[in-house]
């Protein structure tokens, strides 16, 4: 007997490392390198130990990319939403505001599964091969409680506790960036506490507590998809708002569907995928259309053309099933 | 009211935000912050 028929998890894991990418995938891993690059092109900063200061600054970025990252040429729109927050003179920027708003009606959580650099770094430590574990499964009832966590730290870390303070005219702390972000950590806080001395001369405690969250969400990234999306990311609760209506959506064929859940146990964020497809947690990731083998599922800005025909033959769908 | 009206009137609510948030400085304002080194961000403040 082998390992794989003692052990379902064991076989079900290999298959998400396995399963060969699909033209979509390979192009939604391009666009994840891609876009890092673009927008962290600041290459200096990284040996100088500075950030960019230029007028692309004023802008956002869709996905969660720290302001404070050496090499980043735009601004992070949660960091910027907090620091307007917490600024007594502005408390609301109807610019980031609107970003948000207009992002979300055209891509929803789409920023996730192809831009966010922290998603990348996350997806990329899944690929390490070590047991799997999926809470959805081992511990539903958690799972459903947690993924409400993101909601909770919107709205008390990034709204409450920095608005608070400018209540009495005093400036509020970006709460969220402060104490949890760990992407800030990894592509700002690590980078510059490297090569600037003075910064390293002034980490203390803050910093141990920040890189303990990074090292304990890049943990949890190799034995779980997406730990940090599927709980704690604010901006992806944001962009979830939104996932109802947004443009970029998975569409789904009920006529071709054969029921065999194959996209449900494919997706990276636990979601049930074609009856529940464009639900708040859903980052169009296309995982679970790339494994459909009726072509039941696409994800895209177009619905599918009607009559919609399945390119496969009922025997292909029965030999792939094997 | 359909998904493709509801989308339409959100992408425009935001539009109307980010124009007036750009005619009002708010992206003068997010320069100078984004600009600083944010100490608290990086971990250490």
């Amino acid at each position: 007997m082998t390992a794989d028929k003692k052990s379902p998890g064991k076989r079900q894991a290999r298959a998400r490392h396995l399963s060969p990418l699909s033209a979509q995938q390979k192009r939604r891993k391009w666009f994840q390198g891609l876009y890092l690059l673009g927008t962290n092109g600041y290459l200096a900063g990284f040996f100088k130990g500075t950030i960019y200061q230029g007028p692309l600054k004023n802008a956002c970025v869709p996905g969660l990319n720290c302001y404070s990252c050496p090499g980043a040429l735009g601004s992070c729109p949660l960091g910027a939403l907090q620091n307007a927050l917490a600024d007594p003179r502005q408390k609301i920027s109807f610019y980031v505001i609107g970003f948000l708003t207009m992002t979300g009606a055209l891509a929803g959580r789409a920023v996730c599964g192809w831009l966010c650099p922290f998603g990348w770094v996350q997806e990329l430590l899944y690929k390490i091969q070590t047991p799997k574990y999926y809470l959805e499964k081992q511990l539903p009832a958690l799972h459903t409680a947690l993924k409400q966590l993101k909601y909770v730290i919107l709205a008390l870390f990034v709204i409450l506790l920095p608005f608070i303070p400018t209540l009495t005219g005093q400036f509020g702390d970006p709460y969220f960036c402060k104490y949890i972000c760990p992407s800030g950590t990894l592509f700002a806080g690590i980078p510059l506490v490297s090569v600037n001395d003075q910064l390293r001369a002034l980490a203390g405690w803050l910093f141990g507590w920040k890189g303990l969250l990074l090292v304990i969400f890049l943990a949890l990234a190799t034995v779980t998809p997406r730990p940090f999306c599927r709980y704690v990311c604010p901006l992806g609760a944001i962009y979830g708002f939104f996932n109802k209506v947004s443009a970029y959506r998975v569409h789904f064929e009920p006529s071709t569907c054969i029921s065999c859940n194959r996209c449900t146990k494919q997706c990276p964020m636990a979601v049930a995928v074609p009856h529940h497809a464009n639900v708040a947690e859903c980052i169009r990731c296309g995982e679970c259309a790339a494994v459909c083998p009726t072509n039941s599922l696409k994800v895209g800005f177009q619905p599918f053309q009607t009559p919609f025909k399945s390119p496969q033959t009922t025997e292909g769908i029965a030999n792939s099933l094997d | 009211m359909t998904v493709k009206t509801t989308r339409l009137l959100i992408f425009g609510l935001g539009l109307v935000l980010l124009v007036g948030g750009i005619a009002r400085g708010d992206m003068l304002a997010l320069w100078r912050r984004a600009t600083q080194l944010c100490l608290g961000c990086i971990g250490i403040g």
